[in-house]
């Protein structure tokens, strides 16, 4: 997983490794810190290529899956093709870890609202209880009737109490 | 602040809160101050009094839900006002807080607890119409010496792989345990370890969904705070906490918590233990960070570089070192300017330490001994 997502980023040309040098340890500082996840304005004040070394960031498996997690979370902010693809990648991946795929939900729904619903949706029936959670809470902060039709599909189907409850709270909130 | 003040309707008869705090350890005094029926926002004061040999008190008001916000405002001491929230000065700090607001005294050195009568100011915005609310205090009369002890119950939530019966076995787990005990004692704070298995819903709080507007997981999973001793601070192990989409690494009630008083929405903090596998000192750090929280110490800098914590022998790194120009001042931008501090905004390498003046607050924490 990790070389395919690696490969991806390279093929994208994303991440070249004077950009990382620069904007690796100020982008680590803001992943690092212990309780407040790093603003979008933040980020960007660092300046070009923050995007492609936030998905090297999260595709580098010697950096501990929180600060993973974290990189994706702020993906949601830099919205564009090359982003959405790697998030969709990264929540389909049935291989990566949970919290990985739940943070690139949250991410999905942030960045592209509506159009994030189907891939929201599948995650729904996942294996992963949490990342099923997850995908409820995402689909929560998503407005339309496409958002609140898929949460509504799951509920009858879903027999996890933790995750019936998110359903029923995420509806509750639309 | 500029608030319409009402003042309370009546004064109820008070009790402990809740039924699970327990017999008070031999050191510390407790304080009942009263009840109080809030209307539409709301302003009172509640009187206290600090015994002879106290070292530290926490007073305490609660509880009124997870959606309305209240702060201990002011403080008058037996030589007149000592923090007034509308001058703040840079030796106290009021935090506005859902549910239950605890405050520990003395912050710093610099504005040492003096015996006698004193008063304080609590506000609560409560929109909602009447609510109940009650006050109290805690105060430790004890000696305090270079060093002391914290009791620290490590809960574990759900985490599948470590658990009570595996925690001392548990490599990654006791180096985590390590770092935390490393970073405390580098101001004579010893960390007791004991360990204990969540009986709730697992499959619901191991991840702990929070948002700007929702504390209402992580309130109700520090309301299970139940240690055989009140002089413990109870630490969850969670796999995350999740806030908004992204992850905290780890969060304290409070700050500072609420030390001795169990079963409230103020009673330990979370720790998220993803990394526990590949980063177990990490994790380690994020328990000696906001347990530091939770005794009453602050961020040395706040990340924007424009908020300090009130104890003066700690360094300081001001928004003027923001040479990337981000709004944020990094470890880098701050080597020598506190980013070595355990109270560093940001985790960074190596064993962080505290300073002489935050060790003399920690270990005059009513929880400590």
């Amino acid at each position: 997983m990790r070389r395919a997502l690696l490969t991806t980023l390279l093929a994208l040309g994303l991440s070249g490794p004077a950009a990382a040098d620069e904007l690796r340890g100020p982008i680590m500082d803001l992943l690092n810190a212990y309780e407040g996840a790093p603003t979008t304005e933040q980020l960007a004040a660092l300046g070009d290529g923050v995007t492609g070394e936030l998905m090297a960031i999260a595709a580098d498996g010697e950096v501990a899956s929180s600060r993973r997690g974290r990189a994706l979370s702020a993906l949601g902010g830099f919205p564009s093709d090359d982003t959405l693809s790697f998030l969709s990648g990264q929540l389909a991946d049935g291989d990566a870890s949970s919290i990985l795929r739940r943070k690139a939900a949250y991410a999905l729904a942030a960045g592209w609202g509506d159009a994030s619903v189907e891939p929201l949706a599948a995650a729904l029936s996942d294996d992963d209880v949490q990342l099923r959670i997850a995908a409820a809470g995402a689909l929560a902060g998503v407005s339309g009737d496409a958002a609140k039709g898929a949460l509504s599909a799951r509920l009858e189907a879903e027999d996890s109490e933790a995750a019936r409850e998110a359903i029923e709270k995420a509806l509750g909130d639309k | 602040m500029s608030i319409a003040i009402i003042w309370a309707l009546s004064l109820l008869a008070c009790g402990k809160l809740g039924d699970d705090t327990g017999a008070p350890a031999e050191d510390l005094v407790v304080e009942n101050l009263g009840s109080f029926t809030t209307a539409d926002g709301y302003t009172g004061e509640v009187t206290y009094t600090v015994p002879d040999g106290a070292v530290s008190s926490m007073v305490w008001c609660g509880e009124w839900g997870n959606d309305m916000l209240g702060a201990l405002w002011y403080f008058d001491g037996p030589s007149g006002r000592l923090y007034d929230g509308d001058a703040p000065t840079s030796s106290f700090r009021a935090e506005f807080l859902d549910d239950l607001v605890p405050v520990v005294l003395p912050m710093t050195p610099d504005v040492p607890l003096v015996a006698g009568e004193h008063k304080a100011n609590i506000w609560i915005d409560s929109p909602g119409g009447e609510q109940t609310v009650t006050c109290g205090a805690v105060h430790r009369v004890s000696s305090v010496g270079n060093s002391a002890n914290v009791r620290v119950e490590l809960v574990f939530v759900g985490l599948g792989d470590v658990d009570a019966s595996t925690a001392a076995d548990d490599a990654e787990l006791q180096i985590a345990v390590e770092q935390l005990r490393a970073e405390w004692e580098s101001a004579g704070i010893n960390a007791q370890i004991s360990y204990a298995d969540f009986t709730g819903d697992a499959a619901k709080y191991s991840v702990v969904d929070m948002s700007d507007s929702d504390y209402s997981e992580f309130n109700a999973l520090l309301r299970t705070a139940n240690p055989t001793d009140d002089k413990t601070v109870t630490f969850f192990l969670v796999e995350e906490l999740n806030y908004a989409g992204a992850t905290t690494l780890g969060l304290s009630a409070g700050p500072p918590g609420a030390a001795t008083l169990q079963g409230t929405s103020k009673s330990g903090v979370v720790i998220t233990t993803v990394d526990l596998r590949d980063a177990p000192e990490d994790v380690g750090k994020i328990m000696a960070h906001e347990g530091g929280h939770f005794l009453g110490l602050y961020h040395t800098t706040e990340k924007d570089g424009n908020t300090h914590d009130p104890i003066s022998d700690t360094s300081k790194c001001d928004a003027s070192n923001d040479g990337d120009g981000n709004g944020v001042v990094n470890s880098s931008e701050c080597s020598g300017k506190g980013a070595e501090n355990v109270m560093w905004w940001t985790l960074t390498s190596g064993t962080a330490t505290l300073s002489s003046d935050q060790g003399w607050v920690g270990r005059r924490n009513p929880v400590a001994w």
